[in-house]
């Protein structure tokens, strides 16, 4: 232990210097008592004022030139940063930003946010971290001007695939959700979409082709090309294109038939969200009211080119139902008609039948009102199916021959092994009839 | 005691031999001794200059010490304890003394400002005591003058602290403020509220008196301009109560 009288000099007193003296004048006391409210004498002198004035230390400097920057908004979020948890338990995750311009798109931001941190609060994060860094586009123009009290609604977060992709089979990241919930530790990939103001409206494209129905597209963006739409028609129906016979398009509406428009111009300038797919030198005008009589030959000769046709099919235990009846020489397509106020109990699904499993098409029965009913064998697995179909005689002759030459000009495995097993079947009838009547002529005899 | 510049999280010397909880820790200027203050009723002088790691004096006084603020001639504390004395004690002379402005209101507080003039002490009343400050002879232990005394806030004052230029005089409350008063005139300058902020514990000025940081248990520290009252910056990030601040600043210019 010190004695003070011994190790009093160890304790020397500091003068403190006469230049930083009062600005008050200590000698006054007399006013001193609990309840004055009397003013302390003294008060700041004029020349203390002023070298204070002149005063600034690193702090305040520090500040002034910090204050053009203004102070990050989502300074909230900053306690999640996990690079500053000191000993809390953290996430590495990889965020990708879908609003960045498509090139950095793929670059991932890396965060590492605290185990406890909700799927909002990572996005606060995300946001802090973003604007600290100063990167750009700012955030401001990505998502519009940002409350940052209230700026979730501008964004969500959503499961990424490695490359960045979302994953659409999940929807948005629930925003209360702690993201330690998702996944594994090391499935850490995000996506962060800003929901406004980029995100156009989606519509919805109608292509037709004349007399094959037609197909519907959603597009995200008006600024796809209509060579674009175009080749999706075609890669949807997987039509082959023959060098030298090109497709186009026409807008839908009849003053607009045969006005083939410009491939390489935009969605966004057509004005217009119908369109009919039209093989170049071809008409979109309907070929069933054209039939004339002596193209009918020519039509039959022609087997292998499309024509569709409206009948009735036919069903063992129900009313009849319309449908489209399309044949080509690859293809049997039978696309149910919407036909207005009957019931949709029964409504038939659109099937296709590939050419080469269609086994054999005759009339099986003429009726007395002009119509006949013609029977479409088909090979389904292992087993020989039949489709009845329904039409006025000569429809129902046209499709028969129709089919029929396609059937001969194939020659396809299935219509062989039917074509052999009928006339087995035959060969079999005739022996047991010639049996029969052995048979019974030993009878008689 | 941890060395701030070595990344090791270990402590580079612990003091041992205090029994119950330390409430006040500082050092000499120079970093010659340390003094803490505890709830086992004494303020101590750890002199780091000796090899010892040992407390080498011991203040006694009757009640758990609240707070212990060295004056800036670096030669006398003064202690402030549970049973609303505040005792000056002059190193050199190992001479004390003690004042009770109330001896029903523990004292929370005590500052002195840097030029060694005034001392200002605050309760859990509420109430802030100022003196002003002499000294006897060159060397000597300093007298102190009872000059006023304020209902500064209506509940728990936590903290009081003068400004670097001895102008300004703050006062941190369990009402949720933080008040600024002229030394002057003990008007009000500012009054640093924020309806989020509850307790506020502490605070420290900038070097040049034009900004203050406040500690308080919506578990951010914030940073406020003096005369505007306006807030700078907030500073988030403990999970839990801020209740102490440090903060060194310096004079550039």
């Amino acid at each position: 232990m010190y004695k003070a009288e011994e190790k009093g000099h160890l304790f020397e007193k500091r003068d403190i210097p006469a230049a930083d003296q009062p600005q008050m004048s200590v000698g006054d006391i007399s006013s001193a008592g609990e309840t004055d409210t009397d003013s302390i004498d003294g008060g700041k002198d004029v020349s203390a004022d002023a070298k204070q004035s002149k005063l600034v230390s690193a702090l305040s400097k520090q500040l002034e030139e910090l204050e053009t920057q203004g102070s990050n908004p989502f300074f909230k979020y900053a306690k999640f940063d996990g690079r500053t948890a000191g000993g809390q338990s953290t996430r590495k995750l990889e965020i990708f930003l879908a609003f960045l311009p498509p090139d950095q798109r793929a670059y991932p931001m890396t965060i590492i946010v605290t185990a406890n941190a909700r799927a909002q609060e990572v996005v606060g994060l995300v946001c802090w971290q973003y604007t600290e860094e100063g990167r750009k586009p700012d955030l401001k123009t990505v998502a519009g001007q940002i409350d940052p009290n209230d700026f979730l609604n501008k964004f969500s977060l959503h499961m990424a695939e490695d490359n960045g992709e979302i994953d659409t089979d999940f929807p948005p990241i629930v925003p209360t959700d702690l993201v330690s919930k998702y996944g594994l530790p090391g499935f850490t990939k995000f996506a962060l979409v800003a929901n406004a103001p980029v995100q156009p409206k989606a519509v919805v494209v109608t292509i037709t082709v004349p007399n094959r129905g037609f197909n519907k597209f959603q597009v995200d963006s008006m600024t796809i090309t209509m060579r674009e739409l175009m080749d999706k028609v075609i890669k949807k129906r997987k039509m082959k294109v023959i060098q030298g016979l090109n497709y186009t398009l026409e807008k839908a509406g009849k003053s607009e038939a045969g006005k083939p428009i410009d491939l390489d111009s935009m969605l966004g300038s057509m004005n217009c969200l119908d369109f009919y797919l039209i093989r170049e030198n071809s008409s979109r005008g309907d070929v069933e009211s054209n039939v004339e009589e002596d193209q009918k030959m020519a039509e039959s000769l022609l087997s292998h080119q499309y024509k569709s046709f409206h009948v009735s099919m036919v069903h063992k235990l129900r009313t009849n139902t319309e449908v489209q009846l399309g044949i080509s020489g690859d293809k049997i397509e039978i696309d149910p008609l919407a036909v207005k106020g009957t019931a949709r109990l029964f409504k038939p699904k659109a099937v296709t039948y590939d050419a080469d499993s269609v086994a054999a098409c005759d009339i099986s029965e003429a009726k007395s009102n002009g119509k006949s009913v013609f029977r479409m064998t088909y090979l389904n697995g292992m087993d020989y199916k039949h489709h009845f179909f329904e039409a006025e005689h000569a429809v129902a002759q046209e499709i028969v021959e129709k089919v029929n030459n396609i059937l001969e000009l194939k020659f396809s495995t299935v219509r062989k092994e039917f074509v052999f097993s009928q006339e087995r079947k035959a060969l079999q009838k005739r022996d047991s009839i010639k049996r029969d009547s052995i048979k019974s002529g030993h009878h008689h005899h | 005691m941890y060395d701030i510049n070595s990344s090791s999280p270990n402590a580079l010397i612990n003091y041992e031999g205090v029994q119950k909880n330390v409430t006040a820790v500082g050092f000499h200027e120079e970093g010659k001794w340390m003094f803490t203050g505890g709830e086992d009723h004494t303020a101590k002088i750890w002199d780091l200059r000796t090899r010892s790691l040992q407390c080498q004096r011991i203040f006694q006084v009757k009640a758990p010490v609240n707070c212990v603020t060295l004056h800036p001639n670096q030669g006398e504390l003064y202690v402030g304890d549970q049973s609303g004395s505040i005792h000056c004690w002059d190193l050199k002379t190992d001479v004390n003394e003690h004042l009770i402005p109330d001896q029903e209101a523990p004292i929370t507080s005590v500052s002195i400002d840097p030029m060694g003039t005034m001392m200002a002490a605050v309760n859990n009343k509420g109430m802030c005591y100022l003196w002003t400050m002499t000294a006897n002879r060159p060397g000597g232990p300093s007298k102190l003058h009872p000059k006023k005394k304020f209902q500064a806030h209506h509940r728990y004052v936590l903290k009081c602290l003068f400004s670097p230029d001895s102008t300004l005089l703050a006062t941190t409350s369990a009402d949720g403020t933080c008040r600024i008063w002229r030394t002057a005139d003990l008007s009000l300058c500012t009054e640093l509220k924020d309806k989020s902020q509850r307790w506020v514990w502490d605070c420290a000025f900038s070097g040049d008196s034009q900004y203050i940081i406040t500690a308080s248990s919506d578990n951010n520290a914030r940073l406020w301009s003096v005369t505007t009252g306006e807030i700078k910056r907030e500073y988030s990030g403990h999970e839990k109560a801020i209740v102490c601040l440090a903060f060194r600043d310096e004079v550039v210019s």
